[in-house]
């Protein structure tokens, strides 16, 4: 065998130690970098460059660091021509006085009904009264009677019988004219509450008002038991500026059976309402209004659970706000005049902040 | 073998002639026939499946959808392997089967499942849908639409009833993906308050709608001689129609619709929004189908969109028919080569004239080059392949290479001619002077061609996209081997004979050859100085080619860019386009940029299935150079980079679909987390992703599905739901009328069809404060709220739940810098399994980049190896002696100094084409050492020309014209792609050309200096001791 066979096994048997080796990954394990003629096209799966980087990521690295955090808050940093290019914008917004509303649907009563019922109960207790009187005079007949037959006077004896006779059958009466009167009450404060009767008594003003026809008595379901509400307006046709003020006048028994809600009755200078219509009541949640502001709605994010906003604490520097928590009816995000002061709130651009400060949560779009 | 075929092509030239005619005239049919493409079908074989489910969240539209169709969609043929993505409102189940399985097969095992799968899904769910089989580049035009009153909701109008279907219509069309504009519908707008106060459920109101909306078929009424259908009219809905349908009637009361809602034409809610120029916009992407042709399916779009110009027009829509036309590109770089191919072969045709000096055998040389380009295309053509960018790109590098086999045979047949005895017969002087060169001119080819097997046998996408070009080169090269053992011959007799006494050396070297003489001879004098002139240019081939960087494709210049821009999950459409728009002025402020266009979210069967948070902008360019485009490039970036809130990537049409389509994952460590419990899977994978941050090296570490989109949760009470009497369905059911939008018929306006829908105004969808209000149910007492059943909180969603294989998937990805990706996974791997506690039916598994790269390298070595033992077995049998091998790879890095300069003067980075132009560099430069070699082994054996320098030197000196010719016509030849090859449609080649031409000045100094001296001291040639 001649050298030159023998170099050549040699190389062909050098070629299968280091196909052998490549199989095991034993080059790599000792550290050997391995060639390969086309080492650079499987680099593809790792990127363009050299850099061991995904080139993907390659754009991400010119983006700066704008996370700082300082005193243990963090900021979002944007200098004047980032805020220009992001179109982040803020003011300092006035704080107005509020009165936050909600909306619920009454109904107008029948008070009719009402009138009804109260002159019913006057009825009642005017014959009660008359009753009571007649009964106190057979009384007194009847103790007269007494004194007469203890003087010995005849004839007393039959007349006292006859007048105690009198006198137990003015007594049922009395008590059943009794009965009717407390049921009459019960009527009327089961479906009118007490407060509104007494209110509405004949004579009363609140009554004459009613009768006129000129005012409506609307019940609505509103919140809890307790204060009623400061300021009512009722409307049709869900227009709050054609609503009209009204006054709550009495607490009322539940008006929607499946509802949890306190009731009221208020009533309104409306001539056009009838009795059983369903209207639109504007009530106010807040008994003292509510100084404050009210954040577009590109102020106001939400993340994590809550809703933030952004103020600009410094011209570059940026820290997200937790909103407090709102008061109920209002149209927008409520910030109370103790927490804007004088801040600038970013009004534009809030969202980018957000999504700024959480540049870790961007998910790789294009890895897939 | 060979020699009998020369002597059958010399004694049989007619025939032979004429096949090579019929060749030319075929290979010019089949080259206008075939279609021309950007690059190769890339894409691996998936089909994508996805069904929408408007107003579930991702975790609904796992549970409900993702799981059903994944259950029926187990256990297919050729499966390889499952994903699926379930986002907001859209479930993705991804099937990707093996790379050598039938697409079409595929596609119909997957239809028929889906067929028996729909039953399994809820009824809101739309039907899964299989997205269309689209090319792998995928996007074939991009076009827009503008409206001068900016109504987007007739511009959508306009553009589902005119215009996608005409663009349907255009053959190699797969789909339209049309993004924003506002879908029209007869939207039913519930006043809440109206409801209660006429004592109305949401659901009252939608059965009134719904039967005013019902068209059933009317039958037919059949006599015994005819069948006449039954048709209605006066029934066309509109708002006022329905407005007017009753809702109650009870006595005199009669309650309409338009009393308890508003009912207009509006929008449905819409899933992606678009803008061009800053101003609201359709936007549309042409899909072409697989296999399709780019540049004849972009004309035909061309023409139809002419065809439609008129008509959008008198509507005021103005149309943007050249947002993104990738044909440009190919028709520029096509352009490009074309111009390379006729620069290049008429430099090739100078050299040959003035090298051989006479037209004929110019001729004769030159008439190689269509034949052995044809003979490929034709081979190409008649496989299956398309032509592309790539695949004529090969055929271009081999301009130089194939010439070259003509050359040798020509010139070695005219110098025997010259040199030939009176009355020697032409024809068995031509025989021969081919069969003298043959035997190595064969091993060189085979070499060459053995050197590209290892591109061929590339796995995954870059051995789709390698391997036509590959292909195409060797397939070029060995047609040329074939022309020069047949028609070169045949030629040269045909041409030559009866002018055997009128050949002349050329000029050039007659002046040439003296100074070479000298140069020869005093080198072989001094032997120690060529050895030690190879020996420093190897060192320092050496010691600059690890310094390189590395890349897979140069940047390519396009004309036309890509920017994706990517921000917080949750973030709206409209806050999309309002940061679009801010860098879109940005943008049209670049010097350069034409036109801007940007799109948010998806399209419906769209390959790109983000939310809202996703836009995509195509930034088109005025035509300019390729630094130029850089510039606007980098410009770009800097823009995008200023503006807060997003990741960003911008670059160009081609290199992100190929970056998209040949990572698997785009991160080099990636560790999957496969488990039951969505909560659990998040804990552990926060957990593995802290860990990971720890370990040194470690650089952005990510959580893929991470908890970071805004959710609004309901919590149903049970008690209070049965205290109010409600059930949960009721409830929810009210909440999706409101919110999601109920559809309870349609109507047809011309061939469109318009769905009638109930949902709450925009004004109070925006607030979810008002969530609380919505009435759920009604009683004869009153309503009953969400509110009362309920509690209402903000909470933070998922905004995807990844799936693979069937099972529930997190992901944690890391990138490593400062150490290597192998030790890191193995650190990572032992900690995690030592450190993180795994709940039942929870496992990881560890891979990304390092583990597919080493993979994929380790192949690639594999066939390098086995293929570098076949080439040095090929020079060995070609020399004949294992000194002149030693001798011939001891030289080789002197040949490759010229190219390595000209990587470093390119910028020092090497890419796929970079190596191809070494490789044919190598093959070039093994032929010429062949060639010499063989032709002193001729001297000595055959002509008994004892070895000394005069033999050394009368070989070099036979040899040179031939080494001279063939290096410049090779350099010349990819001499026009040098020059400015950061153009477009030379960013590939350009690299390739300048290491061919530097590296050939370097090759040609050693094959006709260093070669000849070093044979001189340690050649052994002797008469009867040949190979």
């Amino acid at each position: 065998m001649n050298r030159a066979m023998l170099l050549l096994l040699g190389i062909a048997g050098g070629f299968l130690l280091a196909l052998g080796a490549l199989r095991l990954g034993l080059l790599e394990d000792a550290g050997v970098p391995v060639p390969g003629a086309f080492d650079e096209a499987t680099q593809a799966a790792a990127g363009d460059d050299d850099d061991g980087q995904d080139d993907d990521d390659d754009d991400d690295d010119a983006v700066p660091q704008r996370v700082v955090v300082a005193a243990g808050r963090r900021y979002v940093r944007l200098d004047d021509a980032e805020q220009a290019l992001a179109g982040v914008a803020s003011e300092r917004l006035g704080t107005t006085m509020l009165s936050p509303e909600r909306q619920v649907v009454g109904i107008v009563a029948d008070d009719l009904v009402l009138a009804a019922q109260q002159a019913a109960l006057t009825l009642a207790r005017e014959r009660r009264d008359a009753q009571a009187a007649t009964l106190a005079v057979v009384r007194e007949r009847l103790a007269r009677l007494r004194g007469l037959a203890g003087q010995g006077q005849l004839g007393a004896a039959r007349e006292i019988a006859e007048l105690e006779l009198a006198a137990r059958r003015e007594r049922e009466r009395a008590l059943q004219l009794a009965e009717h009167v407390a049921q009459a009450e019960q009527v009327l404060a089961t479906q009118w509450g007490g407060e509104l009767v007494a209110r509405t008594a004949p004579g009363s003003a609140l009554a004459a008002a009613l009768a006129s026809g000129e005012t409506a008595l609307v019940t609505f379901a509103l919140g809890a038991a307790g204060e009623p509400p400061a300021g009512v307006a009722v409307g049709i046709d869900g227009v709050r500026e054609q609503a009209r003020a009204a006054r709550v006048v009495a607490p009322a028994p539940a008006v929607l059976a499946g509802s949890n809600r306190a009731s009221w009755h208020a009533v309104v200078a409306a001539p056009a309402l009838r009795h059983g219509m369903h209207v639109d009541v504007w009530a106010e949640t807040a008994h003292e209004p509510l100084e404050g502001v009210l954040l577009p709605d590109g102020a106001v994010v939400w993340h994590g659970g809550r809703r933030w906003y952004f103020v600009q604490r410094e011209a570059a520097l940026f820290e997200r706000v937790a909103l407090p928590a709102q008061p109920p009816g209002l149209a927008a995000a409520f910030l109370p005049a103790s927490a804007a002061g004088d801040a600038r709130v970013v009004t534009r651009g809030a969202q980018t902040l957000l999504a700024e400060e959480f540049r870790g949560a961007i998910p790789d779009e294009d890895d897939d | 073998m060979l020699s009998q075929l020369v002597r059958f092509s010399i004694e049989r030239r007619a025939v032979v002639l004429t096949l090579a005619v019929a060749l030319i005239a075929y290979g010019l049919v089949r080259l206008g026939d075939a279609g021309l493409d950007i690059f190769p079908e890339f894409a691996p074989k998936l089909v994508v499946v996805q069904t929408e489910a408007p107003g579930f969240t991702a975790e609904q539209v796992e549970a409900r959808v993702t799981q059903p169709l994944e259950a029926a969609l187990g256990g297919l043929v050729d499966l390889a392997y499952v994903s699926s993505e379930s986002i907001q409102g859209l479930s993705i189940v991804t099937l990707v089967f093996d790379e050598h399985s039938d697409t079409y097969r595929n596609r119909a095992q997957v239809a028929e499942r889906l067929a028996g799968a729909r039953a399994r899904l809820p009824a809101a769910a739309h039907e899964p849908v299989i997205a269309p089989l689209a090319s792998s580049s995928a996007t074939v035009r991009t076009i827009g639409l503008t409206v001068s009153d900016d109504d987007l909701m007739r511009l959508r109008d306009i553009t589902e009833t005119v215009v996608v279907p005409r663009l349907l219509g255009v053959a190699g069309v797969a789909d339209v993906n049309v993004f924003g504009g506002v879908e029209r519908a007869l939207v039913v707008a519930p006043d809440v308050n109206a409801l209660a106060r006429h004592r109305l459920g949401l659901d009252e109101l939608a059965a009134a709608v719904a039967r005013a909306a019902a068209r059933p078929g009317l039958g037919v009424v059949e006599n015994a001689s005819q069948q006449i259908a039954i048709t209605a009219s006066g029934d066309e809905l509109d708002p006022q129609r329905l407005g007017s349908a009753i809702v109650r009637a009870r006595g005199l009361e009669r309650v309409r619709v338009e009393d308890v809602a508003d009912v207009a034409w509006g929008g449905l809610p819409r899933i992606s929004a678009a803008q061009i120029m800053g101003r609201p916009a359709v936007v549309m992407m042409v899909i072409g189908q697989l296999g399709a042709n780019t540049l004849t399916v972009s004309n035909a779009l061309e023409q139809a969109l002419a065809d439609l110009a008129p008509v959008l027009a008198q509507q005021e829509v103005t149309l943007h028919g050249e947002l993104f036309v990738p044909a440009r590109y190919i028709t520029t770089a096509i352009g490009e080569i074309a111009r390379h191919l006729l620069v290049g072969g008429t430099l090739v045709l100078l050299v040959l004239l003035v090298g051989l000096y006479d037209w004929r055998t110019a001729l004769i040389s030159a008439l190689a080059i269509p034949l052995s380009l044809l003979a490929a295309v034709v081979v190409l053509v008649e496989s299956g392949v398309n032509l592309n960018v790539l695949v004529i790109g090969g055929l271009a590098i081999a301009l130089g290479e194939v010439v070259d086999d003509a050359i040798i045979d020509t010139e070695n047949i005219y110098r025997r001619l010259r040199t030939a005895l009176p009355g020697t017969s032409f024809e068995e002087v031509a025989l021969s002077a081919s069969l003298e060169v043959r035997g190595s001119v064969v091993y060189a080819t085979f070499i060459v061609a053995l050197v590209f097997v290892p591109l061929l046998l590339l796995g995954g996408v870059s051995g789709r996209l390698f391997a036509p070009l590959g292909l195409a080169y060797i397939l070029a090269v060995i047609a040329s081997l074939v022309v020069a053992v047949t028609v070169t011959p045949a030629l040269c007799v045909a041409l030559l004979a009866g002018r055997s006494g009128q050949r002349a050396e050329a000029p050039v070297f007659r002046a040439i050859n003296p100074w070479y003489g000298r140069a020869v001879a005093a080198l072989a004098r001094r032997p120690g100085v060529a050895l030690a002139a190879s020996a420093a240019c190897a060192l320092a081939v050496v010691i600059i080619m690890p310094g390189f960087g590395a890349r897979f494709l140069p940047d390519l210049r396009e004309g036309h860019f890509i920017v994706h821009t990517t921000a917080l999950p949750g973030t709206s459409l409209d806050e999309s386009l309002r940061m679009g728009g801010n860098v879109t002025r940005a943008f049209l402020a670049i010097d350069g940029v034409r036109s801007v266009s940007q799109w948010a979210g998806r399209a419906e069967r769209g390959a790109d299935t983000y939310g809202s948070h996703y836009s995509e902008y195509e930034v088109a360019l005025e035509p300019m150079s390729g630094p130029r485009q850089q510039a606007v490039l980098e410009a770009l970036r800097e823009v995008l980079a200023s503006h807060a809130g997003w990741s960003f990537e911008a670059n160009t049409f081609l290199t992100e679909r190929i970056d998209e389509t040949i990572s698997g994952y785009t991160a080099p460590v990636v560790v999957n987390l496969f488990g039951r419990d969505l909560e659990a899977l998040d804990r552990t994978g926060a957990e593995i992703a802290a860990l990971a941050a720890r370990v040194p090296g470690a650089r952005n570490v990510r959580l893929r599905a991470a908890h970071t989109t805004p959710n609004v949760s309901i919590a149903l009470d049970p008690g209070r739901l049965a205290r109010h009497g409600v059930s949960a369905a009721d409830a929810l059911a009210a909440v999706e009328a409101a919110y999601a939008g109920h559809e309870l018929g349609e109507i047809h306006r011309g061939n469109r069809r318009v769905p009638v829908t109930m949902m709450l105004p925009p004004a109070t969808r925006a607030r979810v404060e008002a969530l609380a209000g919505l009435v759920v149910a009604r009683h004869a007492a009153g309503a009953v709220t969400l509110g009362d059943v309920a509690t209402i909180r903000q909470t933070a969603g998922r905004y995807n739940v990844l799936h693979r294989d069937g099972q529930r998937l997190q992901v944690v990805t890391a990138e490593v810098a400062g150490r290597d990706l192998g030790s890191f996974l193995d650190e990572l791997r032992e900690r995690v399994l030592a450190e993180i506690a795994f709940d039942e039916g929870m496992h990881a598994e560890f891979t990304g980049a390092a583990v597919e790269q080493a993979s994929a390298r380790r192949e690639l070595v594999l066939h390098a190896l086995v293929c570098t033992v076949g080439v040095l077995l090929l020079i060995l049998m070609a020399v004949g002696r294992l000194r002149y091998l030693l001798l011939i790879l001891f030289n080789l890095p002197f040949s490759l100094l010229g190219g390595v300069l000209a990587v470093m003067l390119g910028g020092g980075v090497v890419s796929v084409g970079s190596i191809v132009g070494f490789v044919t560099l190598f093959g070039i430069t093994v032929r010429n050492s062949i060639m010499l070699v063989s032709h002193y082994d001729h001297l000595v054996r055959v002509e008994g020309e004892p070895w000394h320098l005069d033999t050394v030197l009368r070989g070099a000196r036979e040899r040179l014209p031939a080494i001279l010719m063939t290096a410049l016509v090779t350099a010349l030849a990819m001499l026009p792609l040098t020059i400015d090859s950061d153009n477009p449609g030379r960013e590939i080649m350009g690299p390739m050309a300048a290491i061919i031409v530097g590296g050939l000045v370097s090759s040609t100094l050693l094959n006709l200096l260093v070669m000849p001296a070093l044979l001189h001291r340690y050649g052994r040639f002797a008469a009867g001791q040949g190979r």
